[in-house]
C-alpha cells in the first residue's frame, strides 16, 4: 500500500521556476502546466495623522503572469517544495477521486449496461 | 441501467474475445510477442473490412498508465460500437454529433484500424486490486536491484531517452524511465505493431486527463526553419528541453505542422459537438518538457530510418480526473468516441489526398 498523497497545484513566479521544477522527478502532471494572467491591486503608502504608514489601493492595477502545475504528491514532497519557495495548493486526499476498486466490473455486466 | 463500473483486466480481455467471436468478419485478434511483467497475455485488435488491398492503418493505443481507467473502457466502447454500426450498416450517433452510415463504411473499409486497449495489465490489475494503490501510475517492473517497482511506460520509449529530460534514473519516482529505452515488454509490443504492420501512418495514445489534443514535439518548441536543428543532432545535446528560449528548438517541417494543427482541429470540433467541451490542440512540450513518450517516438521513426513511413501521432487527454464517476466516465467515452471518428475520418481524407496527389504527379 502506498502511502498518502496529494492532489495538488505547485504555483511557480516564473517560467525558469516552473521548468526547475523537473529537477524533483516528481509526479507532477506535464500537460497541466499552464501560465495565468493575473490582475492585481497596487497598493500605495498613505501616511496617516498619527504618522502610521498603511497602505490602499491606488485604483491602478498590474499584471503578472503566474505558472502552475498539477501534480500527486505525499507531504515530504510538499514540503520540500513549500521550502523552497513554491506555493502548494493541496486540493484533496489521493483516495477521494479513485474509483478503481468499488466500480470495478466484468465485461458481461457492462455489456448488458450498454445495451439497457 | 449503464454500466456504473470500470471494466477489469479479464473484463478487457472478455471484451476483445466478443468482438471477434461477434463481428469474426471485420475483427480479429491481434497476438502480440511479449507478455507483461507478470506473465499476462497481451492483445490487440484488428478492425477491417472491405476488398481494397492498399490500405493504410490506424493504431490506436491506451492503458499505457496505469490509474488512467478511463480509456481502455473508451477504446473498448469505441470498438463495438464501430463494429455494430458497420454490420448493420448504420450511422453513429455522439451526443449531438452524427456520422452517417456512409462514413462509417468508407472508415472500416477503407483503413486498417489497429487498437491496443490495455497496454498495461499489471498496472490496471494493481490499480483495481483492494490491497493495491488506485493512483498506480506505472508498470508492475520489480526492478531488480533498485528500492522500488515500476517503470513509467511513457518515458521509455526511444526517443531522446538519454537526455533525461522530464524523466528519472530513479526507480522510486513516478517518472523512473527505465534501465534502457524498450526495456519493457510492454511498450515492445507498441513497437511491435509499427514494425509488423508498415501501413500504419497515424497513431492516437489516449491518456488522461486535462482535455487536450497534443501533437509533437515534447522536448522542446517547434521550429520549421531549420531541418539541421533536430533531435538526432548531437551538437544541440545539453541544449534541448528549455522552452521559450532561442538555444533549441525542434525541427518539424511545415506541412506536418500543418497537418497536426488542422487535424487535431477537427477532432477537437467532433468532441466538442457532443457536448460542448472544447479540448485545447497544442504542442505537447507546452510549458513542461519530456521525452521517452509514446508520440514523439512514432514520429521519429521515419527521421531516424528514411525506409520506414511516416507515422504522424497525437496524444489525447481525456477528461478532468483519472477516475471519475462512471456516469461522468461514460459521457467522456462518448465525446471522445466521436473524436476518434473524426481522426479516422481525417486520416482517410489524408491517404485519399495523397493518392490523388500521386497520381497527378505521374500524369504531369
Amino acid at each position: 500500500m502506498e502511502s498518502h498523497r496529494f492532489f495538488v497545484t505547485v504555483v511557480a513566479p516564473s517560467r525558469s521556476r516552473l521548468q526547475r521544477l523537473r529537477s524533483y522527478e516528481l509526479d507532477l502532471f506535464r500537460e497541466s502546466a499552464k501560465v495565468t494572467e493575473k490582475t492585481e491591486s497596487v497598493l500605495g503608502a498613505v501616511r496617516e495623522a498619527a504618522l502610521r504608514e498603511t497602505y490602499k489601493p491606488t485604483g491602478q492595477t498590474s499584471q503578472r503572469q503566474e505558472f502552475s502545475i498539477d501534480g500527486l504528491l505525499s507531504l515530504e514532497e510538499i514540503d520540500r517544495l513549500v521550502e523552497d519557495g513554491y506555493q502548494v495548493l493541496v486540493q484533496e486526499r489521493d483516495l477521494k477521486r479513485s474509483r478503481a476498486v468499488t466500480e470495478g466490473i466484468e465485461f458481461q455486466d457492462w455489456l448488458k449496461g450498454m445495451e439497457e | 441501467m449503464p454500466p456504473n463500473g470500470y471494466l477489469s483486466v479479464t473484463g478487457i480481455a472478455s471484451a476483445q474475445q466478443y468482438l471477434v467471436a461477434t463481428y469474426s468478419s471485420i475483427c480479429q485478434l491481434i497476438p502480440l510477442p511479449e507478455a507483461s511483467i507478470e506473465g499476462r497475455t497481451i492483445r490487440g485488435l484488428k478492425i477491417a473490412g472491405g476488398e481494397g488491398g492498399d490500405r493504410r492503418g490506424v493504431l490506436l493505443i491506451a492503458g499505457i498508465h496505469a490509474r488512467e481507467l478511463i480509456n481502455p473502457d473508451l477504446l473498448v466502447w469505441f470498438a463495438l460500437k464501430l463494429c455494430q454500426a458497420y454490420t448493420a450498416n448504420s450511422g453513429l450517433t455522439f451526443g449531438a454529433r452524427t456520422y452517417d452510415a456512409s462514413s462509417i463504411q468508407l472508415l472500416v473499409n477503407e483503413l486498417d484500424l489497429f487498437l491496443l486497449p490495455l497496454a498495461n495489465p499489471d498496472g490496471r490489475a494493481f490499480v483495481q486490486l483492494p490491497k493495491g494503490y488506485a493512483m498506480w501510475r506505472k508498470n508492475r517492473n520489480p526492478n531488480p536491484g533498485m528500492p522500488c517497482m515500476g517503470v513509467d511506460l511513457n518515458r521509455n520509449f526511444d526517443f531522446l531517452w538519454s537526455s533525461g529530460i522530464g524523466t528519472s534514473p530513479d526507480s522510486c519516482s513516478d517518472i523512473f524511465k527505465g534501465l534502457g529505452a524498450f526495456s519493457e515488454p510492454e511498450i515492445l509490443n507498441v513497437r511491435h505493431f509499427l514494425d509488423t504492420y508498415p501501413n500504419i501512418g497515424y497513431f492516437a495514445d489516449v491518456h488522461s486527463y486535462s482535455e487536450l489534443i497534443l501533437y509533437p514535439w515534447g522536448d522542446d518548441d517547434n521550429q520549421t526553419i531549420d531541418p539541421a536543428m533536430n533531435f538526432q543532432n548531437p551538437t544541440y545535446d545539453g541544449l534541448r528541453g528549455t522552452p521559450g528560449d532561442s538555444l533549441y528548438r525542434e525541427y518539424i517541417p511545415q506541412s506536418d505542422l500543418d497537418w497536426y494543427v488542422s487535424t487535431g482541429n477537427r477532432v477537437r470540433d467532433a468532441i466538442a459537438a457532443v457536448r460542448g467541451h472544447t479540448y485545447t490542440v497544442q504542442q505537447a512540450v507546452g510549458l513542461y518538457p519530456t521525452t521517452g513518450t509514446s508520440e514523439d517516438y512514432v514520429y521519429t521513426r521515419h527521421f531516424v530510418d528514411s525506409s520506414k513511413g511516416k507515422v504522424r501521432g497525437f496524444v489525447i487527454e481525456t477528461g478532468t480526473e483519472f477516475q471519475p464517476p462512471y456516469s461522468e466516465a461514460l459521457r467522456v467515452i462518448e465525446e471522445v468516441s466521436a473524436g476518434l471518428v473524426e481522426f479516422c475520418l481525417a486520416c482517410q481524407r489524408t491517404v485519399e489526398e495523397t493518392l490523388r496527389g500521386g497520381a497527378a504527379s505521374a500524369a504531369r
